[in-house]
């Protein structure tokens, strides 16, 4: 995924200003800045949620700049959120599967009626789903509500609906926040396993330093809306630029 | 006597129940209290009339002919009038509804005068003895058909992915936004069953009597059901309806036909007072 | 648009027109009479004509008002009334009683007319009596008669459609002869509102004067079923039924006594005796069910209604010519014509409406009863005569001539 001089103005205030890095495929790439850096405002110009300003984003080939959310999630991307996105009333399978049917072959009417092939993809659904709990190590909790499972398993939850969406690039909005230090290095394990397995690439955003430093390759640190860093973790964090961003004033 | 009055209870609130069940499936998908509901079902029984009576076709093709021009009525009303309103006020959907079902009136005024219509599908008529009771054969088909479509819609919503989908964006609109669900198609089939279910009950209605724009009063009666029944309960919505066709009968048979009114609005409002989730339906917890 | 600032110049301009029209009258009155404040012209009358049209009763008064006025087109056709044709002012009143009031102020004086037909809504009349009695302006052949604007009788007040006391007393007094009953017991089922309360009083009378047993049943207007009704009528096994409502009611009703195996006969009030109810019904539950009227539909004799036909096949009003609301209309529309013409050459308000008080009986072809008004009867119909349909002709059956049954009112 490219972005190229991506802005994003709300009135006067520059949220972005000419923000422009490449996620390469395969890694994982993170974004970090202070409070108001423009983080989360990056997250939704890529996925959809807000349409910038000016500047272009470009994933796989295609130009996907202010696309709306669903067809940005057809070309191979996910996200997740900083609060929890889950459906409380449905089982956590149902939340799973949920993300499946983004990209469902059958319409909504042939799926009503349950024809042949809708009901071939409901059955593959439904054995995706139970690989993605089990994936998650979640497989017990199928027909609990989410409401019963801890915060990090709820987030957890909330990863396994992107990964139904067999996204090739996942973006994960502080996917550590609020989580206790054992379920971090569980979601750590989690995003690692995910990368192995299935090729994805990741793209977050966090705040939690020594974890950003174990899991990325690459980390872009924003300030007041513009790219001040784009490198290795370990040169960014030797950085002048960056220390006086989060030390300084 | 009793168990004469229960049975034609029942039957009646079997098409009550389905009529409810349309309501509901709009009201938990897109949040919208319908008032247009009774006059939808009054369009079902001019569809139906339309079908049978003006392009002269046969029953399987009237049934057919009301489904998809109901569907399509229901897709069209939520993209016109509902999805340019998502996030207004709930006053503004509630006069959104109700200015729709005036203009379905008068519109069903123009085409076919505001006259009755005769409605005669061919369904079987005559009556069969069960019993002690005496059943209708228009009723039977009519309460059989409307259970086979409740069957059918909860069979749809529990186990089919535009069902889950329905179930997800009910559940929580904003999860579903985020999440990537295209949530204007999933509220556009809501109100396509919610508008083919009040049809279907229309054509049983004005196959009872006759197709008039007066039905839309029978087919309001879904209201008091589904706040009986809980308003986000779709099982709910069906207990409802038919508590409201038990409660008709028995009022209109032991007291007085307007005794009905007490007794389906007296219940409804102690049920708001102490019990606004209604029998059925799960307490909201505040959600932030 | 005149705007205020005009105000004074068209103030002018009327009252220029007014002294020109005192002048021209003066001169020319006798060969070219003209009232206007009577809407008479020239070459034309107003006449008004409320009915509704498109609101909960337009089912039975759509067709009066296209009968009233299929008639007045044919009367103008052959050259209008003494050289003026007829000019009807329609206003929809949607049987709403603040419309009907505010109609017929419209024709007093905003847009004058010589007088008014229709106002098929009993309470309006009930309640404009007073009005009526102070505006003068005549209303002539009314959509149902509410007793209290004809007993005792208003000035320019005029009825024009069977009475609910004639209906009752006819349909008890033809179903005990036809059924040789000795005490008939008798179940009516009637609406809930105050014209089926005053019908129930007019049964009862007319069961009671005949010794027998009487049950009036309730239903709403707006029922879904009638099973608790039907059920009342079973436990009673009455010798016949009598319907008062509107079309659901006599469907859901006769439905009902077919379902639950009742074979008596039903006789509903004048204005259910329609196509659509025994289109509704169908044959099986069709065959039992009668009505009592003071007009005819067309098929039920052919050779009254000749003219009464063209007029519905030349209009495009083929469907309602059986539609004894169409007939109605029809008659009346008719009937509104030869009064003005019997009002005389310069016809107003006070002439026409002191003719039909003097004693008025007007031609109605045999499409009615006999219509005519007398300084103490201003009801106009009062016989009436039970019909039925029959499915295999498709034609209506009178069971007899309307004065057969000149007997059994009282």
């Amino acid at each position: 995924m490219e972005i190229d001089a991506l802005s994003m103005r709300f009135g006067g205030l520059v949220a972005l200003d000419a923000v422009s890095f490449k996620a390469v495929e395969g890694a994982v790439t993170a974004v970090i800045g202070p409070n108001g850096a423009g983080k989360t405002t990056l997250l939704n110009c890529i996925s959809g949620m807000y349409r910038p300003t000016s500047g272009q984003v470009s994933f796989d080939g295609h130009n996907v700049t202010g696309a709306r959310p669903e067809r940005v999630a057809r070309f191979g991307m996910a996200r997740t959120f900083q609060n929890l996105a889950l459906f409380a009333g449905l089982s956590v399978l149902d939340n799973i599967k949920v993300g499946a049917y983004r990209h469902g072959q059958s319409g909504l009417l042939e799926g009503a009626l349950r024809f042949g092939r809708a009901r071939r993809e409901e059955a593959e659904t439904d054995a995706a789903a139970r690989e993605v709990l089990d994936f998650l190590e979640l497989g017990d909790a199928a027909t609990m509500l989410p409401a019963g499972l801890s915060y990090g398993q709820q987030k957890q939850v909330e990863f396994g609906r992107a990964l139904m969406q067999r996204a090739r690039l996942i973006l994960l909005d502080e996917p550590m926040a609020g989580m206790s230090a054992p379920e971090k290095s569980r979601m750590v394990g989690l995003i690692r396993r995910t990368r192995e397995r299935f090729g994805t690439s990741f793209l977050l955003v966090e705040h939690d330093i020594p974890v950003i430093m174990e899991l990325s390759d690459h980390v872009v640190v924003l300030d007041f809306g513009r790219k001040i860093a784009d490198a290795p973790p370990r040169e960014v964090q030797a950085d002048p630029v960056v220390i006086a961003a989060y030390l300084g004033d | 006597m009793l168990m004469q009055f229960l049975a034609s209870g029942f039957m009646l609130g079997s098409v009550y129940g389905l009529v409810a069940l349309g309501f509901a499936a709009i009201y938990k998908a897109t949040r919208v209290f319908n008032f247009a509901q009774g006059m939808l079902m009054a369009t079902g029984a001019y569809l139906a009339v339309t079908g049978s009576v003006v392009l002269g076709l046969p029953l399987v093709g009237t049934i057919a002919f009301v489904v998809v021009a109901a569907g399509t009525l229901g897709v069209v009303i939520q993209w016109l009038l509902i999805r340019p309103l998502a996030g207004r006020p709930l006053l503004a959907m509630v006069m959104i509804t109700i200015a729709l079902s005036i203009i379905l009136r008068a519109l069903i005024v123009i085409i076919f005068g505001g006259g009755a219509q005769t409605l005669r599908l061919g369904l079987p008529e005559g009556s069969f003895v069960l019993g002690s009771v005496r059943i209708s054969a228009i009723h039977a088909t009519a309460a059989g058909v409307s259970w086979l479509c409740m069957a059918l819609f909860m069979v749809f919503f529990r186990f089919s992915k535009a069902g889950l989908l329905m179930r997800a964006t009910a559940d929580s609109h904003e999860a579903a936004v985020l999440s990537g669900v295209n949530v204007n198609r999933i509220n556009a089939t809501a109100w396509a069953l919610g508008t083919i279910l009040a049809a279907i009950g229309g054509v049983f209605l004005g196959q009872l009597q006759v197709a008039s724009v007066e039905l839309e009063n029978i087919g309001l009666l879904a209201l008091p059901a589904v706040v009986i029944g809980g308003l986000q309960s779709i099982p709910g919505a069906i207990i409802g309806g038919l508590l409201v066709g038990l409660i008709e009968q028995l009022s209109s048979g032991y007291i007085s036909p307007k005794a009905r009114d007490i007794f389906v609005y007296v219940p409804l409002l102690i049920i708001l007072l102490v019990r606004p989730w209604g029998l059925f339906g799960e307490r909201e917890l505040g959600r932030v | 648009m005149p705007t205020i600032r005009h105000a004074s110049r068209w103030k002018a301009l009327l009252l220029s027109g007014a002294v020109l029209c005192l002048a021209f009258n003066a001169s020319a009155r006798a060969a070219n009479f003209e009232s206007p404040q009577d809407g008479v012209y020239a070459d034309h009358i107003d006449w008004g004509m409320t009915a509704d049209m498109s609101g909960p009763s337009s089912g039975a008064q759509n067709p009066w008002g296209q009968g009233f006025q299929d008639a007045v087109k044919v009367v103008n056709e052959k050259g209008g009334v003494g050289g003026r044709k007829i000019n009807v002012l329609v206003e929809d009143t949607r049987y709403d009683a603040t419309a009907e009031r505010v109609a017929y102020e419209k024709f007093v004086s905003q847009t004058p007319a010589l007088g008014t037909s229709g106002m098929g809504n009993s309470s309006a009349q009930t309640a404009m009596v007073p009005l009526i009695k102070r505006s003068k302006l005549p209303v002539v052949g009314t959509y149902t008669t509410a007793k209290a604007a004809v007993e005792p009788p208003t000035p320019y007040f005029y009825g024009g459609f069977c009475g609910f006391k004639e209906m009752a007393q006819t349909g008890v007094g033809f179903f005990t002869d036809h059924l040789a009953l000795k005490q008939p017991t008798v179940a009516l089922v009637h609406l809930d509102v105050a014209s089926g309360k005053e019908y129930a009083g007019y049964m009862e009378a007319a069961v009671t004067a005949r010794g027998g047993t009487f049950k009036a049943i309730p239903i709403k207007v707006v029922a879904a079923d009638a099973t608790p009704q039907v059920l009342d009528i079973l436990a009673m096994k009455p010798d016949f039924v009598a319907i008062h409502g509107v079309t659901t009611t006599s469907i859901l009703v006769m439905k009902a006594m077919l379902q639950y195996g009742i074979n008596a006969p039903a006789f509903a009030i004048s204005y259910l005796g329609t196509p659509t109810v025994y289109d509704g019904l169908g044959p099986d539950a069709g065959k039992n069910y009668y009505f009592v009227s003071c007009f005819s539909p067309a098929s039920s004799d052919l050779k009254v209604s000749v003219a009464l036909s063209a007029a519905a096949d030349k209009f495009g009003h083929s469907a309602l010519k059986d539609d004894v609301n169409y007939v109605a209309g029809y008659v009346i529309g008719n009937m509104v014509a030869d009064a003005i013409g019997k009002a005389g050459a310069e016809p107003t308000r006070e002439k026409l409406s002191a003719m039909l008080n003097t004693g008025y009986v007007a031609n109605t072809g045999g499409l009615s009863s006999e219509l005519k008004y007398t300084p103490t009867d201003h009801f106009g119909l009062t016989a009436l005569k039970p019909l039925s349909f029959d499915y295999a002709t498709k034609s209506f059956k009178s069971y007899g001539e309307y004065a057969d049954f000149g007997k059994y009112l009282q």
